[in-house]
């Protein structure tokens, strides 16, 4: 899949995130499985973004800032794993480990692409207005979705730039830098951590620390009932 | 109230939010979930312009609760109600199911269904996003459809059925089954060969995992959110990359 066609695909389930219906299809868990079966590596797409997923699981709030856009940064991540496919010398923690260390500016930039987008949708407002005024009643119900365009290429946008950047590196020098590998990969083992530790700091009720023991308690033996 | 009315806001509610704007918030998504309504009135052109003008006021709600606003809304302006009457209800209807929305769809049963599916998907199993999309969307679902034909059905005595706060009376189980879960996923990355901070070393990385979650609760707690803590992290292993390849032989 080129970078063109993921971006379409980003773009396509991208406007569940705010324009459509907003079932979960923009998740980078569920995207990232779309995204896999779309290149022909489901495997990847679902590790890829059950990683991704982590990091989603409350806003990313920096400072008193609109907190950005974790769910497009996360599937533009999962595309750019897939797009990068399995670079010598880096397993797939250390790669998804170098990709996080990424998410943060583009999560930045496609929330600057949105807040543009909501200005922008303004247009849509004065068109239903005027075509309302002048009796044009289908095309005014048409303008008043008109902002479906915009949210589409919003996350069509921000993907193609990234995803064409990342074509243009292609890995080149990752296999010089694979020294490297073991410390994304110590990091990649941290960010589920980050994500549940964010998660629980902000949802924290009476009596979590209970909760959270018989669920580590579970967990642990759950995996060692495994093994 | 036909039943065709009501899966045409349903429908038409999907959309409450594609042209979002800073000036109107969701005005034209309300417009265009009203306009059917308006349109069988029989009303001409001047007056149904007019209408659907008065539709494009401002509106903001939670999305999932914009078909019950529309529909009760519709209902009211067929009964008879002023237009302030009808605007005063509109307005209260959408700031309160706003806040009801928000902490139980975005703030709660969203990750809810993450970490429900998520140790499924770390097991590699390809169904895992079938469960986060079933455990979000059947109660997502249920609460737009019953949106809608409560407020086509009852109008203003939606506001009743609402005071009895049915799904703020579930999140003291959610939040406690999310906290559960929370344990579960770090107490099974702790000795998972492939997520775990030490693997193949049993108890010692069991406890370094559970450390690493505690210090990292800890710091988060004090302010230092996840953002910063990522890209601070992200930081030390570039550096530590570094130094690794700089120093290798």
């Amino acid at each position: 899949m080129n970078a063109t066609g993921a971006a379409l695909i980003v773009g396509a389930i991208g406007l569940d995130q705010t324009a459509v219906a907003q079932v979960l299809f923009s998740q980078p868990l569920v995207g990232g499985v779309i995204l896999g079966w779309s290149a022909g590596d489901p495997g990847s797409g679902l590790l890829a973004g059950a990683f991704f997923q982590f990091l989603c699981l409350t806003d990313l709030p920096v400072g008193a800032s609109i907190p950005p856009d974790t769910a497009l940064a996360g599937l533009i991540g999962v595309a750019t794993f897939l797009a990068l496919g399995h670079p010598p010398g880096w397993g797939d923690q250390a790669l998804l480990g170098l990709l996080a260390a990424g998410f943060l500016p583009v999560a930045i930039l496609a929330r600057m692409f949105d807040v543009r987008v909501r200005r922008a949708n303004l247009i849509w407002v004065r068109i239903t207005e005027r075509l309302l005024e002048q009796g044009r009643l289908r095309l005014a119900q048409a303008a008043a979705n008109g902002g479906l365009l915009f949210f589409f290429l919003r996350a069509f946008i921000v993907a193609l730039v990234v995803l064409n950047l990342v074509a243009l590196w292609d890995g080149a020098g990752l296999d010089l830098a694979a020294g490297a590998a073991p410390a994304f990969a110590l990091f990649a083992r941290c960010v589920p951590l980050i994500g549940l530790a964010a998660l629980l700091s902000q949802r924290r009720r009476t009596g979590w620390q209970i909760s959270l023991s018989a669920g580590v308690a579970a967990g642990v033996l759950f995996t060692r009932s495994l093994v | 109230m036909t039943r065709t009315l009501g899966w045409r806001i349903l429908l038409r509610s999907l959309l409450v939010q594609s042209s979002w704007n800073f000036s109107g918030l969701q005005n034209l998504g309300f417009f265009f979930m009203t306009w059917p309504a308006l349109a069988r009135r029989d009303l001409p052109a001047p007056a149904l312009a007019s209408a659907g003008l008065r539709h494009l006021r401002n509106f903001n709600t939670h999305p999932y609760f914009a078909g019950l606003v529309a529909a009760t809304v519709i209902r009211e302006e067929e009964s008879g109600g002023t237009a302030e009457e009808v605007e005063g209800l509109k307005r209260s209807l959408m700031s309160a199911l706003g806040a009801v929305g928000d902490e139980f769809f975005w703030a709660t049963l969203r990750p809810f269904s993450a970490v429900v599916a998520l140790p499924a998907a770390l097991a590699g199993a390809v169904w895992a996003p079938l469960v986060m999309l079933a455990v979000y969307n059947v109660p997502h679902v249920s609460v737009r459809v019953w949106g809608v034909s409560a407020g086509l059905a009852k109008g203003q005595g939606v506001l009743e059925m609402l005071q009895r706060q049915p799904l703020s009376r579930a999140l003291p189980a959610l939040g406690t089954a999310t906290a559960v879960l929370i344990g579960f996923l770090v107490g099974t990355a702790a000795i998972d060969r492939a997520w775990g901070l030490l693997p193949g070393h049993g108890l010692v990385s069991i406890g370094a995992g559970v450390c690493v979650f505690m210090l990292l609760l800890g710091v988060q707690s004090l302010g230092f959110g996840q953002g910063r803590l990522l890209a601070t992290l992200s930081a030390l292993a570039a550096l530590a990359g570094v130094v690794r390849v700089v120093s290798a032989p």
